[in-house]
């Protein structure tokens, strides 16, 4: 049986993959993270899913 | 711009739902391919690209709750504006037309121009009002929940016992995910961020994965809980491995002043009036996790400052800084041979207060914009 592709799930594993990269990043020391950017990621993040789930609508 | 008097369209109906096998499709209702609701801009309800008249024919609400939301977060850093260029650019309108032309590589180019201008907006300085958008998008964020709750559209006659159950159970959904929030933001903030960091990655990948073969939506909700409390605590630099509660030091002499002090969350009073500091520098380093620390210095210290607090307030002799990523420095120079303090304060997230002697406190006052408080010298 083929799956279709669900971009909802794309979107939002690539949106928190990268906000986890970074604070990874920050964690280990590697970069600094402040507010002034993290906040913004956050809900960059947040709004990614959001759009993306609102473009497609509810699952069937 | 049009102002067109608003005509039924196909999305006004309600969601759709199952026909069952005797009854026939209405002739006003949604094409099969529709059966499922769409958010698409209303093509007769706009003033400019009609995305405020499709969100409110989406929710269920008056097209101007929206318009006047996209015009008030327009002053919030532009924000507005960017939605509204998002939301007509991305959001396909009712009669299937593309605000950037019917040829797909130009809808491209048009999305990453925007997605250009978006990170240029959201990265500082840009984006000053980023504080303010939190309460906003938490209040909409409960918004759409209570509203998903209630089934997904207005209470028509609705069964009320289905709409109060569903209202609970996004009530203990929402209690549980605070909860988890707040599990997941002392664990990192005792010190396994790297590894919720690397769960965080691992989640994001396993999504992706999942989303090739098909999808698993129900990860997205306890992937965001891993990782939004873990962004606080990492922008904030919380630390609450210092232990918990209130802490009062008051050395009497200079050998009974430690280096620095620490405590992770509670409120720290660290009192050097009876101290007679030597000639020279003395250095003092205080860490705070969460809470209220306060300072007293001998009267006749000259004290250099260096604060740093992720979210909260420095009040150093009456002058100050508050908000996030605080970082407040003030140097001194002392005459003669005078005593100087060199005071290196690291806060997540709370206050600090230093006063001279028996100064009052400025918390203790009128609060913390009280504009009749002197500020005090950093030398006496």
């Amino acid at each position: 049986m083929k799956h279709r592709a669900d971009r909802v799930s794309i979107v939002a594993g690539l949106a928190i993959g990268g906000l986890g990269l970074v604070l990874l990043l920050d964690r280990t020391g590697l970069i600094d993270l402040k507010f002034g950017y993290a906040l913004p990621a956050m809900l960059a993040c947040v709004g990614a899913i959001l759009l993306a789930a609102g473009l497609e609508g509810p699952r069937r | 711009m049009t102002d067109e008097p608003r005509t039924p369209e196909p999305d006004d109906t309600a969601p759709t739902e199952p026909l069952s096998g005797d009854e026939s499709p209405r002739s006003d209702a949604p094409p099969p391919s529709q059966g499922v609701r769409r958010l698409t801009r209303s093509s007769s309800d706009k003033l400019i690209g009609g995305v405020a008249g499709g969100l409110g024919r989406y929710f269920g609400v008056d097209p101007i709750l929206f318009r006047i939301a996209f015009v008030v977060l327009t002053f919030a850093g532009g924000v507005g504006v960017i939605a509204y260029i998002g939301l007509l650019a991305f959001v396909p309108a009712d009669d299937d037309s593309r605000i950037f032309g019917e040829r797909r590589d130009a809808n491209l180019i048009g999305a990453v121009l925007l997605g250009v201008l978006v990170l240029l907006i959201l990265g500082p300085p840009f984006f000053f009002i980023g504080p303010a958008l939190i309460p906003i998008a938490i209040l909409i964020g409960i918004g759409v929940l209570l509203w998903r709750a209630a089934g997904g559209s207005p209470p028509r006659g609705g069964d009320p016992a289905r709409v109060i159950a569903r209202g609970v159970l996004a009530l203990l959904i929402g209690i549980a995910a605070v909860g988890a929030f707040a599990g997941v933001f002392l664990l990192a903030a005792l010190g396994g961020g790297t590894m919720l960091a690397i769960l965080a990655i691992v989640a994001g990948v396993a999504l992706v994965v999942t989303g090739l073969a098909g999808g698993a939506r129900w990860l997205i909700a306890p992937a965001l809980v891993l990782v939004l409390p873990l962004a606080i605590v990492a922008a904030a630099d919380v630390r609450v491995d210092g232990g918990v509660g209130e802490r009062h030091y008051r050395p009497a002499t200079a050998d009974e002043l430690r280096p620095s002090y620490e405590l992770g969350v509670g409120e720290m009073i660290v009192d050097m009036r009876d101290v007679d500091l030597p000639a020279g520098t003395t250095r003092l380093e205080l860490d705070l996790g969460i809470g209220h620390a306060v300072v007293r210095v001998p009267e006749d210290a000259c004290v250099t400052s260096d604060v740093q607090i992720g979210a909260g307030h420095a009040q150093v002799f009456g002058r100050g800084s508050d908000g996030l990523d605080v970082d407040f420095a003030q140097a001194a120079t002392p005459t003669g041979d005078a005593p100087r303090l060199a005071l290196d304060g690291q806060l997540g997230i709370g206050e600090l207060e230093v006063v001279r002697g028996d100064d009052p406190l400025p918390s203790q006052r009128n609060g913390w914009w009280d504009d009749d408080f002197a500020d005090g010298p950093a030398c006496p």
